[in-house]
């Protein structure tokens, strides 16, 4: 039977780490995920977790040992945001092409400065070019099954890459809800046998060496970058598919279907929607719900997986409105904009059509995102579909809190 | 005229050494060597004991053909350099030859040193430096009764063994007041006085001499504090000085031929080892004569090994004092300073002394470092305390084991610091 | 000359005192059973590797030969043995003067010398030693034993002329063996296609690049995972100073801390020689390298170099030692000790990596610049192991050549002023100070 906790996304998270039976995990505290490296050592403590656990001396050998551990054929977690996952950036920035599949959490974090240590996702938008899967959850209990399921992905033959499980700070990392912890033997099934380096390995029985000199002018150089960036991409497209498949079969077997890639929230007759990603998801819905309530023809989309971007399912579902809010907690510095926005924009090209989209940026550094605050989305986002101009810059949700 | 590359005047443990000091680094440089005296090298350590009868004169070869075969050394043993031309880099033999050298090395050892007293030229004398020497001094030896020796140094004391075994009555003459006062302080001096007086040996320290007298076989001897000597046989062994006389005035010499710490002269292309030089001392700044046998095999080496422009060689860490000398089945060892504690406050020592037999033993430190030994009949290796020394190693923890278990304490230090 | 002859070699951790040779050689020279009369002698001290071992070593230029006046004692050109021929000994006992080994004494009754002959080739104490304490070993063994052993690197690699990392990095892969994990992290052994180019590789084992900052990090990981699947591979770190002391020094640290089971070799050239030769922080004061460059206002390095061994001891490590190439027999008794530690925990090995092109002297004074190095203290040889609490010189140099001599021997100190002369000798006097003070008596 599964066993029924009430309990916060961290110790979900840790919770889905102890399913997937890691042989390795590594970690080093920093809010706000400290209390999932202090569950993921207490569930080492307590034998839950049967894995090496290396309490090391910071981000940066945390994700190499698990590079290397997962190059002799490990299976890894780990788990950091912000300063820490700045910290980790030049082993983090190598596990795609090593195709290494790593799982890590990032309990979102905003960035500094000035000094913070409140949620907010710009750590983790901050690095969403390198190759990394990255999924955003809505809930304490997705946490725990996107945990589960990300080792599935990132193993799968076709895909070979590392997965960021993205949960927001605060909401999400100290949030308490009520949650069910899949039994062991039903994810042993799901999860089925590990193989983490078939494909590249630092092994005495297999010998090769692990990433010569590639590249240059002349010879068989660069030719032979092109096949490992180029597969590198073919991976990450594979994995919309795989992602898919493994919520489905999570769906399935654990009667959790939870969006792969898009979720719709009453977009059917949609006139206009909101975007979000990730915790904000929830109030977001309340709001829609009370405007829907007022007669308002608006609907929400959701992105779960945000790399590789999932620009099929996203047509699909930008396609069925004429407008569009979209709810970033991050900054696109260069553009202006959230990044989230600047995505959809992107997207957007491809439906040759021009529609009109505004950027909201809110949740900055632990501000909240309040169902009043969408209420002011849903309402701006109605006027430009009413044939207002849409605002040239973005509009700060909490610039007057 | 004769080309050489490498020219080695001598033929003693100075000169044998340099062979194997430049084949370390040159394998084919022609070498010649000099010899004088028309036979295979010898010691002239070895000559109390061919006196003594304890060694046969024909065997007391040093190396034998082979050696000089396997290192390519051309060895003429009796045509000696008469004059060296330091200018023209050019040796004249005594024969007339010429020989044209790129290196040379003085080996040229010593020679007694016999003092002015009045009327000694005239008086039958002997002195002990050549293999000449000591054949006389045994054919002589067979039919005297009696010898006076002048000099109570290592040869004279070593020479006072050997006619007093042979059954001559032996007086030994010295101005000191100890005899070996080079090597040994006053409280073994006298141990080893005592060990010759109780066979018979006559001896005379703190004695100058007035005048030398011969006839009728017989020496005499008048010394300054009146008392008269006489003996059939009268041997000079009051030290050698240094054989530089082939040496034009441009080579630098002072008692000796002037050396640096590889045994370099002035001139370029000349190195000098062994008795000749006059070199560094070990434990004082200056330059000192030492006439040492183990001393010279280290020269050699240097000197070898400088020639042939190898440049790891070590220069010479200096002179030390060191000699072991063996007397009536008693054993005796010197390095280093031995003297010293009375008016040098900073020497300390460590001394065993047995009342009830010929045992002694004195260990002199300056601080933690040993500075000298003094054995009679104790157990310890020489070599490792001689390296104990070179190295100024410090042995605070073991200085109580030093003394009292000289032996196992130094082996102890040998294996942790030098194995 | 130059040939290589028989010895016996000692080793002194693995004698317990026994005896046996003694007695052995006691019975087979003198026909007691006497340890007293044997021609070797083992001195026990109160501490249990304090041993003396008094016994001839057969040198290649036996003092005892060069001093005898009588011509008793002489070296066969052949075998090597240094013999007394009994007859023509007077017994003066300057061989015993002239040996620093003690491996030559007066016999008490017949009052000449004897010594060890290595009983004519198949010495009798060496079959006698149960411990494997004592072996017969010609002084070109040492090659010999390793020469058979397969290079596991291909030849060919592009190495710079005479350089020290590869004459070190293919003796230790031959003795580490193929059971084993390579991390060549940026520097010169990667430079050079110890990894590979382009889908080609030059190490016939496992190997990678690790990033210049997580050599230590990635080997741990490494090696936890073997640990928990049972299986026992060596793991093995070619990192460079630069890798080692500067960026990559947390990851190594906290590897140390941890006690992870690495062999953590560390090539110090003293700078970043694969990518033109700039300074790193275990550069020494003064030297010149493209980024300390000599002119008007600067003249090389203004600080001293990081002391990053003594920084590895104070991490506990399971062992710590220095090595250098000009002293390849003790580089191999500190290989085989870390082989052995790294079971344990992290075994750490500073090389001194003297680097012809970087420093500017001549490929064939590599090794004159690594023994003149050691003479001098600048980089003295030693050892420490968790086990023994200790720390001990291997080769002591209780004499040091002034640093000069070693310093003018390299082009990158060619420009030093006398003040900077004195300021690196009274550096080399200090570290050699603090050394001092971690050697347990």
């Amino acid at each position: 039977m599964p066993m029924s906790i009430v309990c916060d996304g961290n110790e979900a998270a840790a919770w889905g780490v102890a399913r997937a039976k890691p042989d390795m995990v590594a970690v080093y505290p920093i809010t706000p995920q400290s209390s999932l490296a202090e569950y993921i050592s207490q569930f080492v403590a307590d034998g839950i977790i049967q894995a090496d656990l290396m309490d090391v001396e910071g981000e940066h050998t945390v994700l190499s040992v698990l590079q290397g551990a997962c190059l002799a054929g490990a299976r890894t977690f780990t788990a950091t945001c912000g300063q820490g996952l700045a910290f980790m950036f030049e082993p983090y920035f190598r596990t795609p092409p090593l195709r290494l599949p790593i799982v890590m959490s990032i309990v979102t974090r905003d960035g500094i400065t000035p000094q913070c240590v409140w949620g907010g996702q710009q750590d983790a938008m901050t690095v969403k070019e390198v190759g990394w899967i990255q999924m955003y959850c809505e809930d304490v209990q997705e946490v725990m099954d996107t945990v589960i399921m990300a080792f599935k992905i990132a193993e799968h033959p076709d895909v070979m890459l590392p997965v960021n499980v993205c949960h927001d700070g605060n909401y999400l990392s100290y949030g308490v809800s009520k949650a069910e912890v899949p039994d062991q033997e039903d994810v042993d099934a799901f999860l089925g046998r590990k193989n983490t380096n078939w494909h590249v390995a630092l092994d005495p029985e297999r010998p090769m060496a692990v990433d010569p000199l590639t590249g240059g002018a002349g010879g068989a150089g660069p030719s032979m970058f092109v096949r490992y960036r180029k597969g590198l991409c073919k991976g990450m497209q594979n994995a919309l598919r795989v992602i898919t498949d493994v919520h489905a079969d999570w769906a399935r077997r654990f009667g959790r279907p939870w969006a792969p890639l898009v979720e719709e929230y009453r977009l059917e007759d949609a006139e206009y929607a909101i975007v979000t990603i990730g915790s904000m998801t929830g109030a977001a819905k309340d709001a829609v719900d009370e405007a829907r309530g007022k007669g308002k023809r608006v609907g929400l989309i959701k992105f779960k997986t945000f790399r590789p971007f999932p620009l099929k399912a996203a047509l699909s579902s930008l396609s069925k409105v004429k407008a569009l809010g979209v709810v970033d907690r991050a900054v696109n510095f260069g553009w202006n904009c959230g990044p989230l926005y600047q995505e959809i924009l992107a997207a957007l090209y491809h439906l040759r059509e021009c529609i009109p989209a505004i950027s909201f940026i809110g949740g900055l550094a632990g501000s909240d995102l309040t169902v009043d605050k969408f209420n002011m989305v849903i309402e701006e986002t109605e006027a430009v579909y009413r044939g207002k101009p849409g605002p040239t810059e973005p509009i700060w949700l909490n610039e007057k809190d | 005229m004769i080309n050489t590359k490498y020219l080695l005047i001598g033929s003693g443990h100075a000169a044998l050494s340099a062979i194997d000091g430049i084949r370390m680094q040159d394998e084919n440089g022609p070498i010649l060597m000099t010899g004088a005296e028309g036979r295979s090298p010898y010691s002239p350590t070895i000559l109390p004991y061919v006196i003594a009868g304890r060694k046969d004169p024909s065997k007391t070869q040093l190396k034998d053909e082979a050696f000089f075969k396997t290192r390519k050394v051309i060895f003429m043993e009796k045509d000696p350099v008469k004059v060296l031309n330091s200018v023209m880099s050019r040796a004249y033999l005594e024969s007339g030859k010429e020989v044209s050298y790129e290196k040379v090395l003085v080996a040229t050892g010593a020679v007694p040193q016999v003092p002015s007293i009045p009327g000694l030229d005239d008086c039958p004398y002997e002195v002990l430096r050549t293999m000449e020497d000591a054949l006389k001094i045994r054919e002589k030896a067979k039919k005297a009764q009696s010898a006076i020796i002048v000099g109570a140094g290592l040869i004279g004391m070593h020479l006072a063994e050997a006619l007093s075994s042979l059954g001559l009555k032996v007086t030994v003459v010295e101005a000191l007041p100890h005899v070996l006062g080079t090597y040994f302080d006053e409280v073994s001096s006298q141990m080893i006085r005592q060990s010759f007086e109780e066979r018979g040996v006559k001896i005379l320290t703190g004695c100058l001499i007035s005048k030398a007298a011969s006839g009728d076989g017989v020496c005499a001897l008048s010394l300054q504090n009146g008392i008269d000597l006489s003996a059939n046989m009268l041997i000079i062994a009051t030290g050698v000085r240094p054989r530089t006389d082939i040496l034009d005035e441009y080579v630098k010499k002072d008692k000796g031929i002037l050396v640096d710490n590889f045994m370099k002269t002035n001139v370029p292309n000349i190195w000098a080892a062994g008795d000749v030089v006059q070199c560094k001392d070990f434990f004082e700044d200056r330059m000192v004569l030492n006439g040492i046998l183990p001393n010279a095999v280290q020269q050699g080496i240097i000197a070898g090994r400088s020639m042939a422009n190898d440049n790891n060689v070590k220069p010479f860490r200096g002179s030390i004092a060191m000699n072991t000398f063996s007397f009536f089945g008693n054993k005796a060892l010197s390095i280093g300073q031995v003297n010293g504690s009375d008016n040098n406050s900073d020497l300390k020592e460590d001394i065993i002394l047995s009342s009830s037999s010929v045992r002694y033993q004195k260990i002199l430190y300056k601080e933690d470092i040993i500075r000298g030994v003094i054995s009679i009949n104790t157990q310890l290796d020489p070599g490792v305390f001689l390296r104990l020394i070179i190295d100024q190693i410090s042995v605070h923890e073991q200085k109580n084991l030093l003394g009292a278990s000289s032996l196992k304490a130094g082996r102890l230090i040998m294996s942790a610091r030098w194995r | 000359m130059g040939k290589a002859y028989y010895t016996i070699a000692i080793q002194p951790e693995k004698c317990n005192g026994c005896n046996d040779c003694m007695v052995a050689c006691a019975q087979k020279k003198e026909g007691t059973t006497n340890p007293s009369d044997a021609r070797l002698s083992i001195e026990l001290g109160e501490e249990a590797l304090a041993k003396g071992f008094a016994l001839c070593r057969q040198c290649a230029m036996p003092q005892c030969v060069m001093v005898c006046p009588s011509g008793a004692l002489r070296k066969d050109e052949e075998t090597g043995i240094v013999s007394v021929d009994e007859t023509e000994c007077v017994g003066c006992r300057l061989c015993t003067l002239a040996c620093a080994y003690a491996g030559i004494a007066l016999h008490p009754k017949k009052q000449k010398a004897v010594k060890c002959d290595l009983c004519g080739g198949d010495p009798t104490c060496v079959k006698s030693c149960k411990t494997g304490a004592l072996s017969l070993v010609t002084a070109g063994d040492l090659y010999r034993r390793w020469g058979d052993l397969e290079d596991l690197f291909v030849p060919g690699m592009s190495f710079c002329l005479g350089c020290n990392s590869e004459l070190i990095v293919r003796h230790t892969l031959r003795r580490v063996g193929s059971n084993t994990v390579v991390a060549t992290p940026p520097g010169c052994v990667a430079g050079v296609g110890a990894v590979g180019v382009n889908g080609f590789t030059a190490t016939k084992v496992p190997v990678f690049h690790p990033l210049l900052t997580n050599t230590a990090s990635m080997l741990a990981g490494i090696k936890r995972y073997y640990n928990r699947i049972g299986r026992e591979v060596t793991m093995l770190a070619l990192a460079g100073d630069g890798g080692t002391a500067d960026v990559g020094f947390q990851s190594l640290s906290g590897a140390a801390e941890r006690g992870e089971q690495i062999i953590y070799i560390c090539l110090d050239n003293e700078g970043y020689m694969n990518t033109g030769a700039q300074r790193s922080s275990t550069t020494p004061f003064g030297a010149w390298t493209s980024t300390t460059p000599v002119g008007e206002a600067l003249k090389g390095k203004t600080r001293d170099a990081k002391p990053l061994p003594v920084i590895m001891v104070m991490h506990n490590c399971e062992y710590v030692a220095t090595a250098c190439s000009a002293f390849m027999e003790d580089y191999y008794q500190k290989l085989e000790k870390a082989i052995e530690a790294s079971k344990k925990g992290m075994a750490y090995i500073h090389v001194f990596s003297p680097c012809p092109t970087g420093w500017r002297f001549l490929p064939s004074k590599l090794i004159e610049v690594g023994r003149k190095a050691v003479a001098s203290n600048m980089v003295p040889l030693w050892e420490y192991s968790r086990e023994g609490e200790s720390l001990r010189f291997t080769q002591p140099v209780d004499n040091p050549i002034p640093v000069e001599d070693y310093l003018f021997l390299i082009g990158k100190y060619r420009h030093l002023s006398r003040e900077q002369i004195e300021h690196i000798q009274d550096m080399v006097n200090e570290r050699i100070r603090i050394l001092k003070a971690l050697v347990k008596e």
